[in-house]
């Protein structure tokens, strides 16, 4: 994965898109303008205000002393920018503003900047007590010298990135782990990143226990800076920008390790044409993993992406072969600092097609009302179960990208979700617990486009016994006159799917005396019901009559017959 | 006289995680098995310090599958002090292989101070496999991964594998050394073994899957042994 996130840091850094080697975005709450010597304070602004600029950046943690000062170049915290100290921390704040300057002494040293000598002047001059008494000590504060934000020099830039590679090596050699080259390895990684608002190291030696022959920190994990600070960075941006990243599972009040995050990229930019259309690929890709947010149909991006699987794909310049393209994804989470890798595949557009395909066929079923069959976004289907299992959102990757059939205990875990009664009346949980039952059955099987909605021809036992279910409801439901809040599925769904048999004979002796005769006096659709009761009873005579006991894969088929059916009645009425 | 005899191994069982050393705390997996876990499996069932192994391809029978495990561990190391468990928890993920089957090639080279023919730990190597034999149990990877082993019975790897893994630890060089000390360990030598101080140096390499087979480049050998022996001189 660091491998690949290296070589994603080229693709990115050619676009643009990636920050200079340990910088990130900030936003200021503080602008100290400095012209012609004299200081001017702009702010303090808020996030919406002010646009981020790229600053240097570097792994900071523990308490602030002599052997652990870690400055950030030219822009931080007013007690390292200016010296403002915190209520009784006067001490540290003036330790925390030499070590800043002491940094901006050496890049000026070392790129030999006008500018940065006159911030330095500027620093160390009184000036800077009438700015200090107006800030915060932990407000963010960016310098501008003759309008000029020096942290955009190239030669500041360069600077940053030599340091931090001399701070961060370690004493010895050895070889690298993802270029497999011979040098200096870092003792420490660069920075962290926040996945789902849970600071952590890609690579943390955090405990004693983690540690091995002796070593310490990242030199466990031996990495030159180079690969180190490309891999950080990429993933950092990969984090960040919305058009990598996805939340598969974000619960602010869970622990870290129950919250999951995708992030996924191409190896290069592909657009792809279509009827003088242009589509992102990479966003295409991710829809699969869009959040639909309480919105009733699939996200935008994922239907565009299901109607364009149908047809073939021609990437707008004509020299990209589009199925040569690599596709990575990573799911993570946060654990107590250490980052968690839950997920991690890489696999040709090509092949992706095919298995994106096979995935949306598989789940797509008609609405529990009776509306157009739809598909879902992988999130919506993780929601759906209320599992937080990683290994259900493995699952469902897997079948999604790489084509692997989802395994039973999918299926279990969506059963026990489907029958609870109150999911029964919920139709915005039933659907794509429905997707997911379907899924799991008939994943690349002939079944997959007559499973979409009522398969009146279907003569699977289980099906049937499903579909009856839902018929002696209908029943109680119309001789109620629909006035019923909950009926005999709520109490009989669960009994009747594991053992129809035992069941269903005695819901149907009881539907001829009291629900059918009354239906058939108020005219309220007994033909309809009869006809339905005589398919569904000489197709299961035909099979030897009701079955004793369901297996999970029986029990899915009862489901779908069952849901198939009223849907059916739903649409009608 | 013979110094080199080659052997062949299937292992297989039910978990595997042949631990990346760049998430080594919270665990991934390489897709395959290592040289270094390989050597570690042959090791278990058969080993005498007139020899060592080279591994020279492992062949993939059953790629298996990933899955994700999350248990209870401790964060400080285990030493003669007790400590309360309690204390010291840790939740660690694990990526790691369900259902995983290997072959493992290798060649038993004996050491320049060996005076017996090769073929003596060769025999004693396969009647051991075919008996089920074992010093320790094998395991794949980490410890709590069990592995199960017999004579290769003429299954053989898909053709149809093949799959660039990238940068693969090796193994891991243990360099005596007076200037650096990292850690003690065992060395042996014509005089028997004896404690030596030094430090460990991972050794990577360019990992590719051809037809089924992960070929390990035999010149690799050289240099950790070079390494090995150059500060010990």
């Amino acid at each position: 994965m660091l491998r690949a996130l290296v070589d994603a840091a080229e693709r990115f850094r050619r676009e643009g898109e990636l920050p200079p080697t340990g910088y990130k975005p900030k936003v200021p709450k503080w602008i100290v303008n400095l012209e012609k010597g004299r200081p001017y304070l702009e702010g303090p602004y808020t996030q919406k205000e002010v646009r981020a600029f790229l600053a240097p950046d570097r792994q900071r943690s523990g308490t602030p002393s002599k052997k652990n000062l870690k400055p950030y170049l030219l822009s931080d915290d007013a007690r390292y920018a200016l010296g403002k100290a915190e209520p009784g921390k006067e001490e540290e704040a003036r330790l925390l503003h030499e070590g800043f300057l002491t940094l901006l002494e050496e890049a000026h040293r070392e790129t030999g900047l006008l500018e940065l000598a006159q911030l330095l002047a500027f620093l160390k001059s009184s000036d800077v007590e009438q700015i200090r008494e107006r800030v915060g000590p932990r407000d963010l504060v960016q310098f501008r010298v003759e309008g000029k934000n020096l942290t955009e020099d190239g030669a500041v830039q360069a600077f940053w990135s030599e340091y931090l590679a001399r701070e961060l090596m370690a004493k010895n050699r050895a070889y690298c782990s993802i270029c497999g080259k011979e040098g200096p390895v870092l003792r420490i990684l660069p920075r962290e990143v926040v996945v789902l608002g849970q600071k952590c190291q890609v690579s943390s030696f955090n405990r004693d226990a983690f540690t091995s022959f002796g070593k310490t920190q990242t030199e466990n994990a031996p990495t030159c800076f180079t690969c180190g600070s490309d891999a950080v960075d990429a993933l950092d941006y990969l984090i960040r920008a919305e058009r990598h990243r996805r939340a598969l599972v974000s619960n602010p009040e869970a622990s870290g390790l129950e919250n999951q995050l995708a992030v996924f990229w191409l190896d290069k930019k592909v657009e792809l044409s279509y009827e003088d259309q242009t589509y992102d690929l990479e966003t295409l890709l991710g829809s699969v993993l869009d959040n639909a947010g309480g919105q009733t149909g699939p996200p935008a991006e994922l239907s565009q992406l299901d109607s364009l699987l149908a047809v073939p794909w021609t990437a707008r310049t004509s020299a990209l072969n589009i199925d040569q393209s690599c596709f990575y994804l990573a799911v993570l989470s946060a654990n107590k600092g250490r980052m968690v890798v839950r997920e991690w595949f890489e696999a040709s557009v090509g092949r992706l097609r095919e298995n994106l395909r096979a995935f949306l066929d598989g789940q797509r079923i008609v609405g529990p009302l009776g509306e157009e069959p739809q598909v879902f976004p992988i999130p919506a289907l993780l929601d759906a179960l209320k599992a937080g299992d990683p290994n259900l959102t493995q699952d469902l990757l897997r079948a999604a990208y790489l084509g692997l059939r989802p395994r039973e205990g999918l299926l279990g875990v969506a059963l026990r979700r489907f029958r609870n009664p109150r999911v029964l009346q919920n139709h915005r949980a039933l659907h794509p617990l429905a997707a997911l039952l379907k899924l799991a059955l008939t994943y690349e099987r002939e079944e997959v486009k007559s499973m979409e909605r009522l398969d009146s021809g279907r003569n699977e036992p289980a099906y049937l016994c499903g579909r009856l279910l839902a018929v002696l409801e209908e029943a109680q439901q119309r001789a109620s006159g629909w006035s019923l809040n909950s009926t005999l599925t709520d109490r009989f769904y669960a009994a009747t799917a594991a053992a129809p048999a035992a069941n269903l004979a005695l819901l149907l002796a009881r539907a001829k005396v009291s629900h059918l005769p009354k239906i058939r006096r108020e005219g309220r659709g007994y033909r309809e019901i009869e006809g339905f009761l005589e398919e569904i009873l000489s197709y299961l005579d035909a099979q030897q009559g009701f079955p004793s006991i369901l297996n999970l894969k029986a029990q899915a088929e009862f489901a779908l017959g069952y849901y198939h059916q009223r849907a059916e009645f739903r649409r009608k009425s | 006289m013979e110094r080199t005899g080659m052997v062949t191994v299937k292992v297989w069982g039910e978990y595997a995680c042949f631990t990346r050393p760049e998430f080594k705390v919270e665990r991934v997996s390489y897709p395959v098995m290592t040289p270094s876990a390989a050597r570690g499996v042959l090791e278990a069932i058969f080993w005498k310090p007139e020899f060592h192994y080279e591994i020279r391809a492992i062949g993939v029978l059953n790629m298996g599958s990933e899955m994700v495990i999350l248990r209870n561990e401790i964060d400080r190391r285990q030493g003669s002090n007790p400590f309360f468990v309690e204390d010291a928890r840790q939740q660690r993920c694990s990526l790691v292989l369900k259902n995983v089957a290997y072959l493992i090639r290798a060649e038993m080279s004996l050491q320049p101070w060996a005076t017996d023919p090769v073929y003596k730990y060769r025999d004693q190597f396969n009647r051991r496999v075919e008996r089920g034999q074992c010093y320790h149990r094998p395991y794949l990877g980490t410890r709590e991964f069990a592995a199960f082993f017999a004579p290769a019975d003429g299954e053989s790897p898909d053709p149809a594998l093949n799959l660039d893994l990238g940068i693969m630890l090796f193994d891991i060089a243990f360099v005596a050394s007076k200037k650096r000390v990292d850690l003690e360990f065992m060395r042996h030598g014509p005089q028997g073994a004896r404690r030596v101080q030094g430090y460990t140096q991972a050794f990577f390499f360019p990992a590719r899957l051809e037809q089924g087979w992960l070929k390990v480049p035999p010149e690799k050998y050289q240099e950790l042994y070079r390494m090995e022996e150059g500060e010990n001189a």
